[in-house]
């Protein structure tokens, strides 16, 4: 299921999830199961089942966010659609502006260090236990 | 290609599609690793039966199961008469005879479920199986009620004519 979530009524639908890492990994060239799947374990860290993976597959084909290809041999590689670039580019800005929002709340915590301070803290931290 | 069990699963209209496609991603995932993982095939399974389910839930939403699949509506409609036949045997039937405790034996109350009082009485005593139940006053263990009464064995002043034993809670 691709999960579509709609901010606001004037927004574009946004991705998540598997939805997401599959338009994502075709953002670049076009690619059949296996490739996706070894791609998106790279850049994401996320493993996708074989199940979930094609299921996403045929959602995204059905929303007309993916095209599918003619087959090389039994592989079928797949192509980001101008809509499923644009779904995706809103997608991305939508998470962008939570991560943002997300930062900038975190610097209001006292107590929470902010990345630059963390990376600050754990340079200190590596100094002190060298010496 | 081998036939991996997890696709049949999914739906025959999904398998037509992108059937051997996934079987030949399983296929990859074998050569690559030696063999499909427990994780792969019940990720298969479950995105199978998912998908299954909501082709299923789509199909039955919009109406045409029931028409087009004529052994659901046979089924359906089976059940509906069985319902209907049973509930009108029910109403057509006496009620049932009074369980047998040492308080309501049958020779007792035998004669007095005449009136409506006394449905409503032996309906009491039904809904309340834990509840101790009084034993009935000598005048109401007559034969028959309505001729002991009239031939003298009447209730003694201030008893219930209609409620012949009490539920004591």
């Amino acid at each position: 299921m691709v999960t579509l979530r709609r901010r606001d009524d004037e927004r574009q639908p946004t991705l998540s999830g598997a939805p997401l890492f599959i338009l994502m990994s075709l953002a670049t060239e076009d690619k059949h199961g296996h490739a996706l799947m070894k791609d998106i374990e790279q850049f994401a860290g996320v493993r996708l089942g074989p199940g979930t993976l094609y299921k996403a597959i045929s959602r995204l084909e059905e929303d007309g966010l993916v095209a599918a290809l003619p087959p090389d041999d039994r592989r079928r590689p797949y192509a980001l659609t101008p809509a499923g670039r644009t779904v995706l580019m809103a997608s991305i800005d939508y998470l962008g502006s939570v991560v943002e929002e997300g930062r900038a709340r975190l610097r209001l915590v006292p107590g929470i260090p902010d990345s630059d301070t963390r990376v600050t803290l754990a340079d200190a931290d590596d100094e002190a236990v060298a010496g | 290609m081998r036939q991996h069990p997890g696709v049949w699963l999914f739906p025959r209209a999904w398998r037509a599609r992108y059937g051997e496609e996934l079987a030949q991603l399983l296929d990859d995932i074998e050569l690559e690793h030696g063999r499909v993982s427990l994780g792969d095939k019940i990720d298969v399974a479950l995105a199978g039966s998912s998908v299954r389910a909501s082709t299923w839930w789509a199909s039955l939403a919009c109406g045409r199961r029931l028409v087009t699949r004529r052994g659901v509506v046979v089924a359906v409609v089976a059940a509906i008469a069985g319902i209907a036949i049973s509930a009108a045997a029910l109403v057509g039937s006496p009620l049932p005879p009074a369980p047998k405790t040492a308080a309501t034996d049958a020779g007792h109350v035998s004669a007095i479920w005449l009136t409506p009082a006394h449905r409503k009485a032996y309906h009491m005593r039904q809904l309340i199986p834990c509840a101790e139940i009084t034993p009935l006053p000598s005048w109401a263990h007559s034969e028959n009620s309505a001729t002991s009464t009239a031939a003298g064995a009447s209730p003694p002043a201030g008893a219930s004519p209609t409620v012949r034993f009490q539920a004591v809670a």
